[in-house]
């Protein structure tokens, strides 16, 4: 527990210093092992560690709340000095003028972040297979020859393997699917309540920073430092909102019908556990929810990543007698891996003249009546609740063979809350073996104090 | 011939920092140029600015805040897109006014929107360059772009419209008024109702022309060997147009809504850039008309070429007000012109008082010449002046006096024998010399010149 | 829509979007491409009324005001020391 951790160190129980070395080392044996590092950034955490030690001692450190906790960061999220890449070959060597909000706010409070941990590239992908090109695809630490889930694949092994908490990103289900998948805990606040500043996007009105830790308080409590408007970012909203409780859940009957049989068997035995009543409801618009976040999330991802050209930053090379065209061409094409040049590709297609109206402009029609839909439900229920992947963590050679537009269904579990920006954490059933599951319960919009409530029951209930 | 051009006009707004981001014009950061993980914060002078500019060209302005991103790949812009105004501009049909040959022309403005400008493309030779030098000080600035129906009828009236359109902008203090802030604008011409041309990136009001020019004969020479003028997009180089894109290449910009910025609702803005704008020329023409009574043509001139607080000033010190309007109209205005300095980059309007106070109007319009050229008070012209007449002999004095009118006239009195006009000239003399002469002397002199 | 207006369009887009494969991977995106457009075009049995706009809640922030701040940095530690010429980045031609 966070909470516990940080008065140990600062009574000095636990000696900062030896803590963070333990952690380093740690980490290096397991990266060897399970790949859940781009960049293990040993002197820059000894130096910090050294810092807060001279705070602890000055007496300065009292009203810190997260002294002295070592932190992964998943690597779309910029750290000044640090190595960032976004998993991408074509940031394989850039290092950010400037800190992201989140790493600010953390490192305020204390932080001691110790490395980058592993993603799919820029983000793109449900199993963190999707690496760039030359990156290797991290292992599930409950069996290696299995996948971790993604993106945040990296995070949610770290987190499990180092029992340190990780500052994780989400566009349509990255922080609950690794999770789910590793067994930790992971939450996806609403989108807006934390500062995209600094994070390397994906896609503008989707990407959503979160935590992940070992347990829903510690979630909550570093979630609590990084939250809150940032005039950095325009679309950052300080809003909470509650609502009166009604003791009532409800399954989305569409996406829960896409799960495996053992998933659905397993999570009732849990949502039995909790006791609550429960009834399933079914948003007949839901299914379409998988092609509408795809259709916007990847024409935002096209505009997003045309920065990357070899001009100022990232992969360069010599541009004499190359033009233009030939020169951002080249750069482009042997430095992004195949699912980001797919994903740039249909999302230009999907916003090009005569097409923009049939998938572009249907898919926000889809999204919008969505979230209305949902809207109305949750003034009956406090909160969906369901498995938060369909499957269990397939084999590597298994993710890397399935055809995308299957990897996309698969999404079913998270992407209609990640369309629609709503609050939702994925809260591990307890499991030894590679069959993990996650929990998810899902809120309305800016009720993470509600979340938070009824996932610190959910937990307890399902220990 | 049948001429058709339309524009569209990039002007900077007169902001101390960017569009997105708080740095000076002129230096760079991670936000505009474009860096992983940026996000812009908009500029609210930027926008009061636009919202000021799409008044004046009489648009209607639009109830919210939204902008668009604009994609496509070019060395100059380090996003890949641009964040630009498409579906909703901040204003939209309005017109402007400007008089042309004589004629009063009223021209259809369709749009003005707010965009950042992209980076600076340095050239060493286009033909034979083997690579460019991109130059970001300017990314990001904050631009509004108007843009004009097809109605300028000539490469001319389009020269005076950019003319027109800059003095006016310039009067309201809306746009960078610098010797670099000359204003981009994007020619679409046609002609006899064929396909139109555009023409990109081409600085200032005599480009502008220069370019029509060249493009208009380019095309009619075409027709006239019976071929047809081609849909394309065309550079110019300061003598030639040339191809950079044919129709089929055309761009597919793939608009989409900035997802980083939420709209925003602009009635309490408008309010603002409302009760903050310049009151509109005519407004000032009229009240400094009626309050000085001047004439309204010398009025008009002085509101347009901003010396409304030049002349207010000087007005404090002397109170002949026709006068004074006049000479800041007619020849403190040419000195400025010949100079290329601005009403407050020379002498103080006080050394204009001074001067119409204390000399005629023959001498204030040559001393004034050198006052601004040099930036000298009127004492330090006037003992100047002193200095040389010092070491003048009375007949160049005499000849001096000589160029005036009632001298001569009263010279030929004089001569008649009317001895009531001695005085007067002796007056002359004396002014003239600064009483270096006695009057005896004088006395003396003119009993030799009229015999 | 046709099998060869899809791939003509698809290659124009790599063009446009600075994108290039080899032989065997523009067969791959292309075969890959119309699986996932057809999932895709199951939106077209909907009937909805066409939507411009996607945000999901009010903005918060103020405009920023026109105040300047120097961001204290090296614009070019990021770029390959010989693409930085006279202060200035080196690019390719554009003709």
């Amino acid at each position: 527990m966070l909470k516990q951790l940080v008065e140990k160190i600062k009574s000095e129980e636990i000696d900062v210093e030896e803590l963070v070395e333990k952690k380093i080392e740690e980490a290096k044996k397991i990266n060897e092992e399970l790949n859940c590092f781009i960049t293990i950034c040993e002197d820059y955490a000894r130096k910090r560690a050294k810092e807060i030690k001279q705070k602890i001692k000055k007496g300065e450190a009292t009203n810190l709340k997260l002294v002295g906790v070592p932190f992964t960061i998943k690597d779309n999220i910029l750290t000044k000095g640090i190595r960032t890449t976004a998993g991408s070959r074509i940031l394989l060597n850039y290092i950010p003028p400037f800190s992201a909000t989140v790493v600010e706010r953390i490192e305020r409070e204390g932080a001691i972040i110790i490395g980058k941990t592993s993603m799919d590239e820029f983000g793109f992908g449900s199993f963190n297979v999707n690496v760039g090109v030359g990156f290797k695809i991290p292992k599930n630490p409950n069996d290696t020859s299995r996948v971790c889930g993604g993106s945040s694949g990296g995070s949610a092994c770290a987190t499990k393997t180092l029992e340190i908490p990780s500052l994780a990103e989400s566009t349509g289900g990255s922080i609950s699917a690794p999770s789910s998948f590793c067994g930790v805990v992971g939450l996806t606040p609403s989108y807006g309540k934390v500062s995209r500043f600094g994070l390397i996007d994906y896609a503008s009105s989707l990407d959503k920073i979160g935590t992940m830790a070992l347990n829903v308080e510690d979630s909550f409590l570093v979630y609590d430092t990084i939250k809150g408007f940032d005039e950095n970012d325009e679309t950052s909203r300080s809003e909470e909102r509650d609502s009166e409780l009604k003791k009532k859940l409800a399954i989305p009957k569409e996406a829960f019908d896409s799960c495996e049989k053992e998933i659905k068997e397993k999570f009732m035995g849990s949502l039995k556990k909790i006791g609550w009543e429960y009834e399933e409801v079914s948003i007949p618009l839901l299914k379409f929810s998988i092609q509408s976040y795809y259709i916007i999330a990847m024409a935002e991802a096209s505009t997003n990543l045309a920065r990357y050209k070899g001009i100022a930053f990232g992969a360069q090379e010599n541009v004499e007698e190359k033009n233009f065209r030939e020169y951002f061409t080249k750069i482009r094409s042997e430095n992004f891996g195949f699912e980001a040049k797919r994903r740039i590709l249909l999302g230009s297609f999907v916003r090009s003249v005569g097409y923009k109206g049939q998938y572009y402009y249907k898919a926000l029609a889809i999204r919008k009546k969505i979230i209305e839909e949902i809207e109305k439900l949750f003034k009956n229920f406090d909160a969906f609740v369901l498995p938060a992947m369909p499957i269990f963590p397939p084999k590597i050679e298994e993710a890397l063979s399935l055809s995308p537009e299957k990897v996309y269904a698969l999404d079913i579990c998270t992407i209609p809350w990640n369309l629609c920006g709503l609050p939702h954490i994925s809260i591990p059933i307890k499991e030894e073996n590679y069959k993990q599951l996650g929990f998810e319960v899902v809120c309305n919009r800016f009720e993470e104090e509600k979340l938070k409530k009824l996932s610190l029951e959910f937990e307890n209930k399902l220990k | 011939m049948n001429v058709k051009i339309g524009l569209e006009t990039h002007v900077t707004l007169s902001t101390k920092t960017k569009l997105f981001c708080s740095c000076k014009k002129g230096e760079v950061c991670p936000i505009c140029m474009g860096f992983p993980g940026v996000k812009p914060r908009v500029n609210k002078k930027a926008v009061i600015l636009a919202i000021q500019i799409a008044k004046i060209l009489n648009c209607e302005i639009a109830d919210k805040l939204v902008f668009d991103r604009k994609s496509y790949f070019y060395p100059d812009l380090p996003k890949g897109f641009q964040i630009t105004q498409y579906h909703e501009p901040i204003g939209k049909n309005g017109y402007f006014e400007f008089e042309f040959k004589g004629q009063k022309r009223r021209i259809t403005i369709t749009r003005v929107n707010i965009e950042e400008d992209p980076a600076k493309i340095i050239h060493e030779n286009i033909a034979t360059e083997k690579s460019v030098l991109i130059d970001f000080s300017r990314s990001g600035n904050p631009l509004c772009e108007i843009v004009t129906a097809p109605e300028l009828r000539s490469p001319e009236e389009a020269k005076e419209y950019l003319l027109a359109l800059q003095e006016l902008l310039d009067y309201y203090e809306v746009i960078d008024a610098h010797e670099d802030a000359v204003f981009r604008s994007d020619a679409n011409v046609s002609i006899e109702n064929g396909e139109r041309v555009e023409i990109k990136n081409i600085t200032g009001a005599e480009e502008l022309e220069k370019a029509l020019d060249y493009e208009i004969k380019r095309q009619s020479f075409l027709l006239s060997l019976g071929k047809k003028v081609e849909r394309e997009t065309r550079g110019f180089d300061g003598k030639v147009t040339f191809t950079l894109r044919k129709k089929e290449e055309e761009e597919d910009y793939g608009y989409i809504q900035e997802p980083d910025i939420l709209p925003l609702n602009l009635e309490e803005l408008k309010e603002e850039a409302f009760k903050t704008m310049k009151r509109p020329i005519e407004e000032e023409v009229e009240r400094i008309a009626e309050i000085y009574k001047i004439n309204l043509h010398f009025a008009r001139i002085i509101v347009r070429k901003k010396l409304t607080e030049y002349f207010e000033e000087a007005a404090k010190y002397f109170d002949d007000y026709p006068t004074l309007s006049k000479f800041l109209v007619v020849d403190f205005l040419k000195c400025l012109n010949y100079s290329k300095k601005k009403p407050n980059e020379t002498i103080k309007p006080q050394e204009v008082a001074k001067l119409l106070k204390n000399t005629n109007i023959r001498e204030a319009k040559e001393l004034i010449k050198e006052m601004v050229k040099e930036d000298k008070t009127f004492e330090e012209v006037e003992s100047e002046r002193k200095q040389k007449i010092k070491q003048k002999t009375i007949e160049e004095v005499f000849e001096e006096i000589m160029k005036n009118e009632k001298v001569r006239e009263a010279i030929k009195q004089l001569k008649k024998g009317n001895k009531k006009v001695e005085n007067f000239i002796i007056g002359e003399m004396l002014k003239q010399s600064y009483y270096k002469f006695t009057v005896n002397q004088i006395r003396k002199f003119l009993e030799e010149e009229i015999k | 829509m046709q099998d060869a207006e899809l791939r003509e369009r698809l290659e124009k887009i790599c063009s446009q979007a600075m994108l290039s494969f080899s032989k065997e991977e523009f067969e791959r995106f292309v075969e890959e491409a119309k699986k996932i457009l057809e999932l895709f075009n199951e939106i077209e049995q909907l009937n909805l009324e066409e939507e411009k706009s996607l945000f999901l809640h009010e903005r918060q922030a103020k405009l920023r005001e026109d105040e300047e701040k120097k961001f204290e940095w090296n614009p070019f530690e990021n770029a390959n020391k010989e693409l930085v010429k006279e202060n200035k980045f080196v690019g390719p031609k554009i003709v």
